[in-house]
């Protein structure tokens, strides 16, 4: 199937509009655990395909402009989970309800999952949602989660997601989030052990005043592959979306961050932000980045920084003279990166466990 | 409360003279091996050129239409005419004998004046020939060869054109390309010798009169080691109402610590589809210096490239676009660091306004091999009203550690506290706009000589005329 | 009797959906010098840019006449032309035309002719040492990068050059240390001195107004001016503060 579609295309040489991934034939239900969810109850119901052209971003826009929770993988993953009849986990936190949940996946070996969840949050609520993703050590597996949000009138939600899958596992991870005015989400994205993993999101800012804030920390090494895709829908007047990418890339990683703002006519007075920051660690890696900035509308402010490379010389020079070794240096650093993004959750328990696992 | 009003009728008088062309000798529209042969007949071409014309045509047969860029549906290329030499054309260096008509032509654009007053030599280019060419006998004496294409094939320089034609810009890179190849016409070459530095500029300035017609012309420009040099191209045309097409190809080999700016005013009217191809390759210690300023053309492709080939190569890139309405311009620029040591700056600034479209578009490779490479780009754009849509789209791929990349984009509009300000100094809303963009645009006209960069000025001032905020 | 130069007649305005001046009224005659005081968010800065027609601010109602002509409705740049000036509190950052190159601009916008590239040099020249300004900044970006101080300075500059018959000082003294209070209020005294103009100065300390001979005395509170004195009556603000004008 055809994912992680760049919103506007470039040039077909340098291989970055989208990727083509191999499923198996046949893909079951995963298997998960849910854990604290406190009165929040769970429905079963079936999944849509969706009439969509993965490679028509006019008809996505369209679609999301319309209310159709387009996700950052696109329309394939729906077609897929659909076609594979995968059950939609439906989830609603409102007064009455607890408002954290947390999903744990562990892959085991020939595992062909899938999941789907649509978690919707009512008005003026407030939620945590969190989901683990972990594999046994030599699991040759293949796993593709989709998460949808709906956000409905001044709700707010943080969304927790973290990684550490062995080197066998494919993982296409989709999200997408329709928000109505006044909704805020916070996305904190901890990838640890990446395999290969395709991510894809995207924030439908349809309301007014909606927000979409992202925190991503990954490292990549050995051959693992990182594919990403974020994208920033922004149609409601002043929408603000914020994208704070920190990574790592050693030994033979591969990575590509697309990041697309995407200012639709009429997002009067709208923000959008993105920054990626990539340390590159070895000779053997290759790192893309290809942030868009899309824009019809005047009245909006957009920007975009990008920082790849090694530490700059004064940093380096600034830690040698209190006398740490230059690789020291790195891996320090290299830690420091995910720690800082870890060290944000702000659930005790599960930013704990996950700190330990950072070397 | 913010009304704005848009007058979308510019006066480009300047520019939008036309001359009948009925007495020009044109070719029947469209594209067919034997309107390449005739071509290549009336060019007296040799038969590597006649060849290369030929496995160009196929290329371009076989080779799609690009997907990803604005579109070029307008473009029927059975109705362009490939091939239009002027009346009475014969090849001069003396002003005079240029047939009156061009001359005039010429006089109104200022050309020989600029030559008589700033450079070191002009060229100039009426639809498809060349009919005037003059260099300043102190840079001839210093062996610079500034000549039209087509002869200095057939002359002493014949092996190194033949050893550089088209082969950084092959026929197979891209279907314009491949067109170009097939049928282009026209043009300069230019030859600075070792150690040479060509203290003042030379530039060609191209015209395309003929309606429906295409232009081909191909730059071919060699520096040696050590030189250094300034070309500067000018392009206009009149406003027709249908297609006209420029698929220029321009290819610029900087020597080993050789340095050349190529800077480019184009001002293309707005029913010409610009699909120019432009790439320099650099050695050891070289340098290419783009200076581009995109005001005109219906829709433009323009992504001025450098290979950095050599250790410590050097690009710098400096681009200004200014899209209005009618306009769908895709501008940006490519570079692939090879060689160890190299280094890239980029700094756009793009404007939209009335309807106008702008794309920037870039790449940025870094391949294993360019160990401790520098890369920084800068892009910004102007968004004027909503009418008006930009986009950016940088890409960069690096594949060795040993790079530092910085890239930082932004996009907004004029800010009313800004206009507010100026007004309050007593300048109209029109003047307080017209010179933000000014100097939002100063980045590439301060790169330009000061007479470019006052007609740049001038072509925002035109632009921005009508505009009511 | 003295020329009226700027007349206030109950003027209403808002920002948005907020009305801050709520009908005020003031009368400036040529050459006098006014100083008006008040409590944050009385709508000082307000009168500044209502009077400059920023048009970000909205006239409800009233009158504006300025050299007997009735510019209520008029456009920012028109009043300009006519000679007012406003020095704003946060000048703008304008990236790409030199300071220099924009006082020359706005000369030759406000007096149509063109001035003779010498003359003009030797002034601003002249303007600049008078302020302690550093030469090099004729060549700089119009605010671009400038300090707090310099900023300041470069609207003195403006208004030394550009000679106004009205001049609006917005807190031209605020986050200025000492010694360039000191050099603003030069500049200031040599625009009294060299073009007579009026002056409104809108202040929240007293340090600028000390080399200043001050005519009159305002203070705004609530959109509108509660008590207008002598130069006195800055002392009295001085001791007492705005407590006993603010209603409750």
């Amino acid at each position: 199937m055809y994912i992680n579609h760049l919103p506007a295309e470039t040039w077909n040489h340098l291989k970055m509009n989208g990727s083509e991934i191999e499923v198996a034939d046949k893909l079951s239900n995963a298997i998960f655990t849910v854990t604290r969810a406190n009165n929040i109850n769970c429905e079963l119901g079936q999944i849509k395909g969706l009439n969509i052209d993965a490679r028509d971003n006019n008809a996505m826009r369209i679609a999301a402009k319309n209310g159709v929770n387009v996700t950052g993988v696109g329309p394939d993953m729906d077609n897929l989970l659909s076609t594979n009849n995968i059950s939609l986990n439906q989830y609603e936190i409102n007064e009455n309800s607890g408002d954290t949940l947390v999903l744990s996946f562990k892959l085991v070996d020939g595992a062909n999952w899938a999941s789907a969840f649509e978690i919707t949050v009512k008005k003026g609520c407030k939620a945590k949602v969190i989901e683990e993703f972990e594999s046994e050590e030599n699991a040759n597996a293949f796993l593709a989660v989709q998460t949808k949000f709906v956000l409905e009138e001044g709700a707010s939600l943080e969304f927790i997601q973290l990684q550490r899958l062995g080197a066998g596992v494919t993982f296409v991870n989709d999200i997408g989030t329709m928000q109505a005015a006044n909704s805020v989400v916070n996305l904190q994205e901890v990838i640890l052990k990446t395999a290969k993993t395709y991510l894809g999101s995207r924030a439908n800012l349809v309301g007014d005043a909606s927000e979409f804030h992202a925190e991503v920390g990954y490292l990549v090494d050995n051959k693992d592959r990182l594919d990403m895709n974020f994208v920033a829908f922004q149609t409601g007047r002043k929408t603000d979306s914020t994208l704070n990418v920190k990574g790592i890339l050693r030994d033979e990683a591969f990575k590509i961050f697309r990041g697309t703002i995407d200012f639709i006519k009429g997002c009067v007075a709208s923000k959008g932000q993105e920054l990626e920051d990539v340390l590159l660690l070895d000779d053997g890696v290759i790192n893309q980045t290809i942030p868009l900035i899309l824009c019809d509308e005047e009245d909006v402010e957009g920007d975009h920084g990008a920082t790849i490379g090694q530490l700059d010389e004064e940093e380096l020079f600034y830690l040698k003279s209190r006398g740490i070794k230059e690789e020291d240096i790195y891996e320090m650093l290299a830690k420091a990166r995910l720690d800082s993004v870890v060290a944000k959750i702000s659930d005790e328990e599960i930013k704990t466990k996950w700190l330990s696992f950072i070397k | 409360m913010k009304e704005k009003t848009y007058v979308e009728d510019i006066d480009r008088s300047l520019y939008d003279f036309r001359n009948e062309d009925k007495d020009a000798f044109r070719l029947e529209g469209g594209l067919s091996e034997e309107i390449v042969r005739q071509i290549s007949k009336e060019k007296n071409d040799t038969d590597w050129m006649l060849d290369l014309r030929l496995k160009s045509l196929k290329i371009f047969n076989e080779t799609p239409f690009p997907q990803w860029g604005p579109a070029i549906d307008g473009l029927n290329m059975d109705n362009i005419v490939t091939y239009v030499r002027p009346k009475d054309n014969k090849m001069t260096a003396d002003w005079k004998d240029v047939p009156t008509e061009i001359k005039d032509t010429f006089e109104k654009l200022g050309i020989p004046q600029a030559e008589r007053e700033s450079l070191a030599g002009v060229g100039a280019q009426y639809d498809s020939e060349l009919v005037y060419h003059n260099i300043k006998k102190e840079v001839a004496e210093a062996g610079v060869i500034y000549t039209d294409l087509e002869s200095a094939i057939h002359g002493e320089y014949g092996d190194m054109i033949r050893e550089h034609f088209m082969k950084l810009v092959p026929p197979t890179d891209h279907k314009f390309a491949a067109l170009h190849g097939a049928v282009w016409s026209g043009g300069s070459f230019v030859y600075v010798p070792k150690g040479v530095k060509v203290e003042i500029p030379l530039q060609s300035y191209f015209r395309l009169n003929a309606p429906g017609a295409g232009q081909f012309e191909h730059t071919l420009i060699i520096v040696d080691e050590g030189a250094d040099l300034h070309f500067i191209e000018g392009c206009s045309a009149p406003k027709y109402n249908v297609a006209n097409l420029h698929a220029g190809c321009v290819e610029l080999f900087v020597g080993k610590n050789a340095k050349l700016r190529y800077s480019t005013i184009e001002n293309w009217s707005k029913n010409m589809y610009n699909l120019n191809t432009k790439r320099a390759l650099v050695e050891d210690g070289g340098t290419i210096q783009w200076i581009s300023g995109s005001f005109g053309s219906h829709v433009s492709y323009l992504y001025p490239t450098s290979v950095l080939q050599g250790d410590g190569a050097r690009s710098e890139f400096t681009g200004v676009t200014f899209s209005g309405a009618g306009q769908d311009l895709d501008t940006g620029c490519k570079v692939i660091h090879n060689g160890p040591n190299t280094t890239s700056y980029v700094n756009t600034r793009s404007i939209s306004k009335s309807g106008g479209g702008n794309t920037f578009r870039s790449s940025v490779n870094i391949n294993p091999k360019a160990k401790n490479s520098k890369s920084s780009i800068s892009c910004a754009s102007l968004m004027l009203d909503s009418e008006s849509r930009s986009d950016t789209i940088p890409a960069m791929d690096i594949r060795t550690k040993d790079a530092d990349v910085g890239h930082e984009a932004k996009i907004g509009s004029i800010s009313d506290e800004t206009v507010f300000y100026l007004m309050s100094r007593g300048l109209s809303e029109e003047d307080a706009r017209a010179l933000i963009v000014s100097g939002f645009a100063d980045n590439v006209s301060k790169e330009l000589p000061l007479e470019y960069a006052i007609e740049m000025n001038n072509l925002i001032r035109l632009e921005m005329k009508g505009t009511i905020g | 009797m003295a020329n009226k130069i700027l007349e206030v007649k109950d003027v209403k305005a808002r920002v948005e959906d907020n009305e801050i001046l709520h009908g005020l009224n003031l009368t400036i005659n040529e050459g006098e010098t006014h100083v008006i005081m008040g409590p944050n968010g009385a709508g000082k800065s307000t009168l500044g840019n209502v009077l400059m027609g920023n048009p970000k601010y909205e006239k409800i109602s009233g009158q504006i006449f300025f050299n007997g002509e009735d510019i209520t409705e008029a456009g920012t740049d028109e009043i300009a032309k006519k000679g007012m000036f406003l020095s704003f509190q946060n000048p703008i950052e304008v990236p790409g035309i030199t300071l220099s190159n924009f006082i020359r601009n706005a000369y030759q916008n406000r007096n149509g002719g063109r001035i003779r590239l010498w003359d003009f040099r030797k002034d601003l020249e002249n303007s600049m040492k008078l302020l302690s300004m550093d030469p090099s900044y004729a060549n700089r970006d119009l605010n671009v990068g400038f300090s707090g101080g310099e900023k300041k300075k470069a609207e003195i500059l403006q208004l030394l050059m550009l000679k106004p018959n009205l001049a609006i000082l917005d807190e031209t003294d605020s986050g200025l240390d000492v010694d360039a209070v000191k050099t603003v209020s030069e500049g200031i005294k040599a625009y009294k001195e060299k073009v007579g103009g009026a002056l409104i100065i809108i202040t929240h300390s007293t340090r600028i107004l000390e080399s200043l001979d001050v005519d009159y005395t305002h203070i705004l509170v609530d959109g509108k001016i509660v008590k207008s004195g002598d130069a006195t009556l800055v002392d009295e603000i001085n001791r007492e503060g705005f407590e006993k004008y603010i209603t409750k």
